[in-house]
């Protein structure tokens, strides 16, 4: 027994264990510690896009507890996670916002890109007004790409879908250069669209 | 002892400065530099993960055997690196945003690593904590005088105030990072040269003494 605590292995391995347990440990009650929720989230995306907080209500949110409102709409290339709608309370001559949590697939090394979108109506317009991004995987470049390429999705939903490949065509384009970076925030619009024309 | 301490601050900030003397940590200084503000929030995160980090190595350096000190210091870095981008998510998510995926590199960056190794590990808990300090303050400063630079000549503004209409582009391409980092580098080797060469100059200029005695 004692040969074996002498052993060099037995220390390295132990002197590992012990300060892979400590981090942990610590890493824990900090990640609980400052853990920031799915509605704190959602409050600094709509402060980012409004510059304030707004009030909002619920049509679909796939992080609330409410079955009625928790299943995320699906697409081919992408999916809707939140869909709120922005002060409709205070409407008036029927002006208000939806704001979009989409998720686009097929980008760059197969990784996708969120984004949130902000749709006003007015009446029977209902047009992108503003666009901003939540996260992406795998797609470095995402940082990379300005104020430009958001801005090319500010159009009238009633324009058509977007695309991402030079050669398309009947669609709007958005070529951002040598990668397919452009490809899953395409799609994350696209699913917007694809839900405000279904 | 205080010249320890002096020494130990000159070396890590200015001397061996680990960005343009010893060419450390480079990815986020050719990545982060485009704006001055950027350098001094990646200097301040570096800053606090070398000090915790070289403090906590120093403690544990009899206890680590030589065998694994190489995995236990990434973990113990990945550690602060993982806390850093908590605090940073929970209390300015606009900051880690910037950052984004340069904060978890911090990890892999060599400068942290290079003075846990050669520093931490066989000094004491003071001096550590010093060198940890001087080393952050030198990659901040290096960073924010190359981000001031390519933000003034790339968008004519210095801390997001606008200095002048005049922009040159390439300033704010990945080339214009290259073309910054080598011209600060061969400045600093200028410079610090200079200095270094006329204090060996002073210290064995010889005394011409006269015949009487008198120094010339």
């Amino acid at each position: 027994m004692r040969k074996l605590f002498n052993n060099i292995w037995f220390k390295c391995i132990s002197v590992l264990l012990a300060v892979i347990i400590c981090s942990g440990g610590l890493i824990a009650v900090l990640s609980d510690v400052l853990y920031v929720s799915p509605e704190v989230r959602t409050k600094r995306a709509l402060i980012k896009i409004y510059g304030e907080e707004k009030s909002y209500s619920v049509v679909i949110d796939t992080d609330s507890t409410d079955d009625a409102v928790n299943s995320p709409i699906e697409y081919e290339k992408g999916k809707i996670d939140k869909i709120y709608i922005i002060d409709k309370e205070n409407e008036t001559d029927g002006e208000y916002d939806f704001v979009f949590k989409s998720t686009g697939y097929e980008g760059y090394k197969s990784g996708n890109v969120t984004l949130w979108v902000k749709v006003s109506v007015n009446g029977g317009n209902r047009r992108i007004s503003k666009v901003i991004l939540e996260n992406y995987t795998k797609q470095t470049l995402m940082s990379k790409l300005g104020n430009g390429y958001y801005d090319t999705f500010l159009t009238d939903v009633t324009d058509g879908y977007f695309t991402a490949d030079k050669d398309g065509e009947g669609v709007k384009n958005v070529v951002t250069g040598a990668t397919k970076s452009a490809t899953a925030g395409v799609n994350a619009v696209n699913c917007v669209i694809a839900y405000l024309e279904g | 002892m205080k010249n320890d301490y002096k020494k130990i601050a000159f070396d890590g900030a200015i001397k061996n400065n680990p960005t343009l003397k010893l060419v450390l940590g480079t990815c986020p200084t050719l990545a982060l530099t485009t704006a001055a503000m950027n350098g001094i929030y990646m200097g301040l995160a570096v800053t606090f993960v070398l000090i915790c980090s070289n403090v906590l190595v120093s403690l544990l350096r009899k206890a680590i055997p030589k065998e694994v000190r190489i995995p236990a210091f990434v973990l113990i870095i990945a550690t602060f690196v993982t806390i850093v981008r908590l605090i940073l998510d929970y209390f300015l998510p606009d900051l880690n945003d910037i950052m984004g995926l340069y904060l978890p590199l911090i990890v892999v960056n060599c400068i942290i690593l290079a003075r846990a190794e050669s520093f931490a590990s066989k000094n004491g808990i003071l001096p550590s904590a010093l060198d940890g300090l001087a080393n952050g303050v030198g990659f901040m400063i290096a960073l924010t005088l190359m981000g001031a630079f390519r933000e003034v000549l790339g968008r004519g503004e210095i801390f997001g105030f606008k200095v002048w209409n005049f922009t040159l582009d390439f300033f704010g391409t990945s080339a214009g990072a290259f073309f910054t980092y080598a011209l600060f580098i061969a400045l600093f080797s200028l410079i610090y040269g200079a200095i270094a060469d006329r204090k060996k100059d002073k210290a064995f200029s010889p005394v011409l003494k006269e015949p009487n005695g008198e120094a010339e």
